[in-house]
């Protein structure tokens, strides 16, 4: 166990690289002059050019790319993700607080889109073409075809305009977090109640199933201790790649409901062209998925026992 | 429908050419009993229809600004109502039918050739350039896909071309490990065996005999992938990362949706309804073509 997990880690080190590697090019591909960006109207024309030189020098600059690039993830190791260009705060002060709002709100869409997801499949698959399955199948379909900004502003419009249930921009109380979270968990749910009900439709074909049925054991014995269990497998990995879709999917809810999370900010980021905040935002979304995928894939090394570890 | 059979007939392709009127038709009328398929047939030939032709249907300029007229209500006249400039949303909805086709293809046609272009070569040669291309892929699946979208945006900065530009890199990965897994099938085949014994070069072998026979499982992974690709242009073009105002893109159009949702919710409803059903017809055709092309492989690929 433990030698899969080393070597899964280092399997992990080139996908690292990479981030560092897109997430560096970033700043190199930005057009605009990073010095006069970084102090605009703080240098007078006199001193202006020999200051320059100092602070290209300061940031390297002045350097060959690859030298560039290891300083970048010098510094990255060292947790300095440099300073935001308009701010001129220092960009982990800017994203820290960020970040945690942005995983409490897909923490609560994760969970709600996998009970809802799950147990819609189990049903769908169990009572497959009945007008429960049929129903389910096509609300999921539609989930699947539905923008998910727009499904978030059906949601005001029914919630917070229509209803006035809920606050139309989050406040930070459970609340604000109310909408968002359903927003992005719905969406999530569509896609694993189809996945949970194939899952399930193919175990339920088993023969072992037909054997614990023939031995006359307890139906709900049979569907949620024989069935269920192998069913699930699959399942796991995709929720740990739908992580992914909830990083993303947060991006851009954030903005639909005022969230103060990362991608609130990351989305400005870019539009700001403020590379160090796009930088350090992009880095940590991806370095979060990487590890949460890495965990995902760990755990289901420890739940499967059929799956044998290779040397 | 007919998109499923015009690949097959092609007649620069030996192999397929033999069976494939056959084939095609079989397929064709295959999809054509299912009622998936028949609905989301239709709403993709709208699109189309609507695409080719909007410039003759829609009533007014979609770009014309009437300041006197804004925000008023569906009626006779504007039968979707007036955005917040007083432009006609039926004729800005209509010409954006012609920006989601042109966003479907861009992405599916980067996606596809990149992708193939990489996985094909990289599986029938294997060694350490297919071990390279495969880390690279694996690289790019190291992000989230709209993550990824969004760092290529803002490294080449925000507007429709480079949105779509992004999300048609974002597609490479997945149809070059498609692409690759697929080969790895077909390469040992004694059809390719038979090529290569005939003298045919790697070229060849790879783009005019291997190919066409694992175009099923593409067509698939293309119909898959382009709902996607427009709901990932649409939601760019909404956060103002995509295609930019006065675009009439249907993202776009929803830009400063928050502001009227109380006061003119039609604005908002009309481009993002029209979003849902576009994106809903093309699931159904493709939900029915990988029933009909590729039914083993069902229970899997779905996201």
């Amino acid at each position: 166990m433990f030698a899969y997990i080393v070597r899964r880690i280092l399997y992990l080190l080139p996908v690292c690289v990479g981030i560092l590697l897109v997430t560096f090019l970033i700043k190199a591909a930005i057009p605009t002059d990073v010095v006069s960006m970084l102090y605009s109207g703080q240098l007078t024309e006199s001193d202006s050019a020999e200051a320059a030189a100092i602070i290209r020098a300061k940031f390297h600059l002045d350097q060959p790319p690859l030298v560039q690039f290891y300083y970048y993830v010098s510094d990255v190791l060292h947790g300095n993700l440099g300073i935001s260009v308009r701010t001129r705060e220092p960009v982990a002060d800017e994203i820290g607080y960020r970040y945690l709002n942005t995983m409490e709100l897909a923490l609560a869409s994760l969970i709600i889109g996998v009970l809802i997801g799950i147990s819609t499949g189990i049903i769908s698959a169990y009572y497959k073409d009945t007008v429960f399955d049929v129903t389910a199948m096509t609300v999921s379909l539609f989930g699947l075809s539905m923008p998910s900004f727009f499904f978030g502003i059906l949601l005001i419009l029914l919630f917070s305009v229509s209803l006035r249930w809920l606050p139309v921009i989050g406040d930070g109380s459970w609340k604000g977090l109310l909408l968002p979270a359903f927003n992005l968990g719905l969406i999530l749910s569509a896609s694993l109640a189809r996945i949970t009900r194939s899952s399930m439709l193919e175990v339920l074909d088993q023969d072992y199933i037909r054997t614990a049925r023939a031995k006359g054991l307890n139906e709900k014995l049979v569907v949620f201790k024989h069935a269920l269990k192998n069913a699930l497998l699959p399942v796991i990995t995709i929720i740990g790649l739908q992580i992914g879709g909830l990083l993303g999917g947060a991006f851009i809810i954030e903005n639909v409901f005022g969230w103060h999370g990362i991608g609130e900010l990351g989305v400005k980021a870019i539009q700001w062209r403020d590379f160090t905040i796009t930088q350090g935002i992009i880095l940590i979304s991806a370095t979060t998925y990487v590890v949460l995928n890495l965990v995902v894939d760990i755990l289901y090394q420890v739940i499967d026992p059929r799956v044998k570890l290779a040397k | 429908m007919t998109s499923a059979r015009t690949p097959l007939k092609s007649p620069s392709t030996k192999v397929a050419a033999s069976q494939s009127p056959s084939q095609a038709s079989r397929i064709g009328r295959h999809l054509l009993r299912k009622r998936s398929a028949q609905i989301g047939g239709v709403i993709f030939l709208l699109l189309v229809f609507l695409a080719l032709f909007g410039p003759i249907i829609t009533p007014y300029d979609p770009f014309d600004i009437k300041i006197e007229q804004r925000l008023s209500p569906p009626s006779v006249q504007h039968i979707f109502g007036t955005d917040e400039q007083g432009r006609d949303l039926f004729s800005r909805i209509i010409y954006g039918a012609r920006y989601a086709l042109l966003i479907m293809i861009i992405t599916t046609v980067i996606g596809a050739v990149g992708g193939l272009s990489l996985g094909i070569p990289s599986a029938y040669f294997g060694g350490s350039a297919d071990m390279l291309v495969m880390r690279l892929m694996d690289v790019m699946l190291g992000f989230p896909y709209i993550l990824l979208i969004l760092a290529i945006v803002a490294i080449l900065g925000p507007s429709l071309e480079n949105a779509m530009v992004a999300i048609g890199f974002a597609n490479i990965p997945t149809f070059a490990r498609l692409a690759r897994a697929s080969i790895l099938v077909v390469k040992e085949q004694d059809y390719v065996t038979a090529e290569r014994a005939l003298g045919a070069g790697p070229t060849r072998i790879m783009f005019r005999t291997i190919l066409p026979n694992i175009l099923s499982p593409i067509i698939v992974y293309v119909s898959l992938t382009m709902p996607t690709a427009v709901l990932a242009a649409a939601s760019l073009s909404f956060l103002g990362l995509g295609a930019q105002p006065p675009l009439p893109e249907w993202g776009t159009m929803m830009v400063n949706a928050r502001d009227f949702i109380v006061t003119a919710p039609w604005v908002v409803l009309s481009p993002g309804l029209t979003i849902f059903v576009v994106v809903l017809g093309i699931n159904l055709l493709g939900n029915a073509m990988r029933d009909v092309l590729d039914p083993r492989d069902s229970a899997t690929r779905m996201s």
